[in-house]
């Protein structure tokens, strides 16, 4: 993984040196509100429902043992022993105080990690798909482009103060484990007919009130290209997004409403009158960064291994583990495993600080020394031997992460919801720990298959319930909490859709009955091979509806 | 139930941690609800409202605003639910396997709800400061 | 409103006021011997003079002073030096001291702007060329 070095060492502590001024300006009253609130973003600190929130940011979802040691510690010593990992490959503290954050951020500069760009009208978080530079289906490793991407965008002069916030995700396989077409800019590394390798570049996709999907601005641009025509995209967006309206200023939005064509020409145009060179990626630095990415040296090693075999026969759970839980890895006898933070009733996506350090020592014993963060509020070890796959299991039992339930009914995306975030309308921690406490039984999971809930509390998607097989939106009604319910969205396997809405929203407590009834349907129609969601796509809402509101 | 007076509490994040505040009786900003002053006329909510506006330019509190309640059996209800929850802390629902609930921390009003453990799939206990009416019988003035 | 320029000595006729909605490159010879340009920040937040400043200062090659107005805060001034301000108008209380420190804030930049300060990026290619020489 990228290694800081000392330019990039000395710009985090002049960083953090920068915020602590502003804290210490504010405190005296040298600063008011509205003048600190979005210095205060641009570190990630929001004053949310209880407290205020810090987000960590987790460059492109990689970590490495050290930083997850750092993470529990400030878990345990900031905040109440805590963390969330989000749906942006993030993590968010929810108890920290304004005064403890500078030295917050000065104990992360010390493991290379900050807090930079993680909220505000700026360029976040670049994320990639969470199999990165593991995966059997990858052409190349997306995170090359991803740290070379964040560099170019940290404070940046121009973009500092854009319509709105930005956010960049890149896939480098053909299996979009990263939904670039639900990104402000979604990048898709491919390779062409004349074997070179370059980037789809697709623009204006987004969630939240207006849910889109993005529309190709070039099929495909070469990689030493890339910095030069994010910079004319940005430019045309911070020139022409519209600053009126809150929920109109994404650049999805001036997409939308001067169409892709005149999109790509605006952005062509400038592109054209940029001077390219001084942003081109000299081939020497894109070259020193990719060697930071190499994978650890792995010798390939035995695919079937005795006692993975004999521990699959005795124990149902490991058998069912291996199926969900485990995916295949480029090289042979090593193995992609992912750590569930779904565990039957918990909220999603939480881990204590014994539980991070648990994990960084798996990491240190089995991966490498390496953690992913999945877009799914999971975490995943990318480099393990298969042999090793026993101990993992009985390791991340003991943790209480090795619930067989990746990409099941339990593994459910939930945003923190009312219970955390000012903005929410509804909770969403409560129903997902409910749902997930009445489909607990695993080999009932197995059975009915890949099927993915998200859950947003409100119309801001963070839980991203529009791309959810079933999506959850929670709404408030004249003080009642109720939930409306959407079939069919998918950012799986290289397609993107969104759900369709099924019917009037259910109160709180017939949510788990109309998740069952719309279960129970799928498992009388399904025919073989088919999951939840290609059942619904063949035989429409109808059934699902009647089901559903039939039982509620 | 018929409509009540509109009673207002004062409430706020203070700017150190954060953490949710309502103006009390002595003056100073305190965590819990129920022993916040509460606003029954016009002239009460003005001088509530100029309170929150001095100690947000004093760099006490941030955010200040009022907040409707009603008063009932079991103390001050918000009668906005998003308010419920705020004065509530998070509802995470507790004793479900495999949740280890957070430490929590003195000063802060965080309470868990009840869940009946053990039966898959039945109703958590809702809070009561989460339903409307629920608490019981009738409402009576608070001692001024 | 206070001022600031950073070149104090510099003339200031003939100024050019231009709102954040309108279009630099349109300016053409509207330009032409022009001394001073003011750009606006109806509120700090509003990034827009800050892509009108670059394009002044590296499409255009406008080589005279370049004033920010409107809401002008001492924590922008990293990115209004990089875009190529070198006058501020401000009542913000600090903020000549501020001025006075913002260049050396940040002695790392990550992009390339007008201002001509190698980046991260430039310095460790000439630091791995002169190591391999």
């Amino acid at each position: 993984m990228y290694r800081y070095d000392e330019f990039d060492a000395e710009f985090v502590r002049q960083r953090v040196a920068q915020f602590r001024d502003q804290v210490e300006r504010r405190v005296t009253g040298e600063l008011t509100e509205d003048e600190f609130k979005p210095l205060r973003l641009m570190n990630g600190v929001y004053l949310q429902l209880h407290a205020y929130m810090l987000r960590i940011a987790i460059p492109y979802g990689t970590l490495n043992s050290r930083q997850m040691r750092k993470l529990a510690h400030i878990a345990r010593h900031y905040d109440r022993g805590t963390g969330h990992f989000t749906t942006r490959q993030n993590l968010q503290f929810n108890w920290p105080k304004l005064s403890d954050i500078p030295d917050i951020l000065a104990e992360l500069a010390e493991v290379e990690m900050h807090a930079i760009q993680t909220s505000g009208n700026c360029i976040r978080n670049v994320t990639a798909d969470h199999f990165a530079g593991a995966a059997a289906d990858e052409i190349e490793d997306p995170r090359v482009w991803c740290e070379i991407i964040r560099q170019w965008s940290t404070l940046h002069p121009e973009f500092s103060f854009l319509p709105r916030k930005f956010k960049i995700a890149i896939t480098g396989s053909p299996n979009d484990r990263a939904a670039v077409r639900v990104h402000d800019i979604g990048l898709r590394l491919w390779r062409n007919e004349q074997g070179e390798v370059g980037f789809e570049v697709i623009v204006g996709g987004g969630l939240g009130r207006t849910p889109l999907i993005g529309k190709t601005l070039r099929e495909f641009l070469p990689k030493d290209e890339l910095l030069a025509y994010l910079e004319a995209t940005l430019r045309v967006y911070n020139r022409y997004g519209r600053r009126d309206n809150l929920y109109t200023a994404r650049i999805k939005i001036l997409v939308h409403e001067i169409g892709a064509e005149k999109m790509r020409a605006e952005v062509e145009a400038e592109y054209a009158a940029t001077k390219v060179s001084a942003l081109t990626s000299a081939t020497e630095t894109i070259e020193a960064i990719a060697r930071q990415f190499a994978p650890p040296p792995l010798r390939p090693k035995r695919t079937k291994v005795p006692e993975v075999e004999a521990l699959k026969l005795e124990n149902r759970a490991f058998a069912l583990w291996l199926k969900s839980n485990v995916a295949p890895h480029r090289v042979p006898g090593h193995a992609i495993v992912t750590a569930s933070l779904k565990p039957a009733g918990a909220p999603p996506g939480d881990a204590s600080a014994a539980q991070m350090e648990g994990v960084a020592d798996i990491a240190d014993a089995w991966s490498h020394g390496e953690v992913r963060v999945s877009h799914e509020q999971n975490l995943v070890f990318p480099h393990v031997a298969v042999e090793a796959l026993p101990e993992v299991y009985r390791a991340l039992e003991r943790l209480g992460f090795a619930e067989a339930n990746i990409g099941k009914i339990t593994d459910i995306i939930a945003c923190p919801g009312l219970d955390y975030c000012a903005l929410a309308n509804a909770r969403s921690i409560p129903v997902a720990q409910r749902i997930s406490n009445h489909f607990a039984e695993l080999s009932r999971q197995h059975d009915i298959g890949d099927l993915k809930i998200k859950i947003s509390g409100c119309i801001n998607a963070c839980g991203h319930h529009h791309v959810g097989h079933i999506g959850i939106l929670g709404v408030d009604k004249n003080g009642v909490e109720l939930y409306q319910l959407s079939l069919g969205g998918d950012v799986d396997f290289g397609r993107t859709a969104l759900g369709t809405i099924l019917g009037p929203a259910v109160e709180a407590d017939k949510v788990v009955e109309a998740v069952d009834a719309l279960v129970a349907t799928y498992l009388e129609a399904r025919q073989a091979g088919e999951r939840f969601v290609d059942t619904y796509r063949r035989i429409g809402a109808a059934p699902f509806k009647e089901r559903v509101y039939g039982a509620v | 139930m018929s409509k009540s007076a509109e009673l207002s509490v004062l409430t706020a994040n203070r700017l150190g941690d954060g953490i949710v505040v309502f103006l009390d009786f002595e003056g100073a900003w305190n965590v819990n609800l129920a022993e916040a002053v509460v606003a029954r006329s016009p002239d009460e909510v003005r001088a509530l409202q100029d309170r929150g506006t001095y100690d947000a330019e004093h760099n006490l509190v941030v955010e200040p605003y009022l907040a409707e309640v009603r008063e009932m059996a079991g103390g001050l209800v918000p009668i906005r639910y998003r308010e419920r929850v705020r004065a509530a802390g998070p509802s995470i629902l507790d004793d479900v396997p495999g949740y280890v609930a957070p430490p929590v921390e003195s000063g802060a009003v965080v309470r868990q709800a009840h869940h009946e453990v053990g039966d898959r799939g039945s109703r958590p206990q809702p809070r009561p400061e989460l339903v409307e009416g629920r608490a019981t019988s009738t409402s009576h003035a608070r001692a001024a | 409103m206070a001022l600031f320029r950073l070149n104090p000595l510099a003339p200031q006729e003939p100024a050019l006021s231009i709102a954040n909605t309108d279009d630099v490159l349109q300016l053409g010879d509207r330009l032409k011997g022009v001394r001073l340009i003011a750009l606006h920040f109806p509120k700090f937040t509003d990034g827009r003079a800050y892509s009108q400043a670059r394009l002044l200062r590296e499409r255009l090659g406008y080589g005279g002073e370049l004033r920010a107005t409107g809401a002008v805060f001492l924590d922008q001034l990293p990115f209004l030096l990089r875009c190529g301000f070198d006058s501020f108008e401000s009542d913000q209380k600090g903020f000549g001291p501020a001025l006075a420190k913002a260049r050396t804030l940040f002695s790392v930049v990550y992009q390339p702007t007008g201002d001509g300060r190698a980046t991260a990026g430039q310095l460790r290619l000439g630091r791995r060329n002169s190591v391999a020489a």
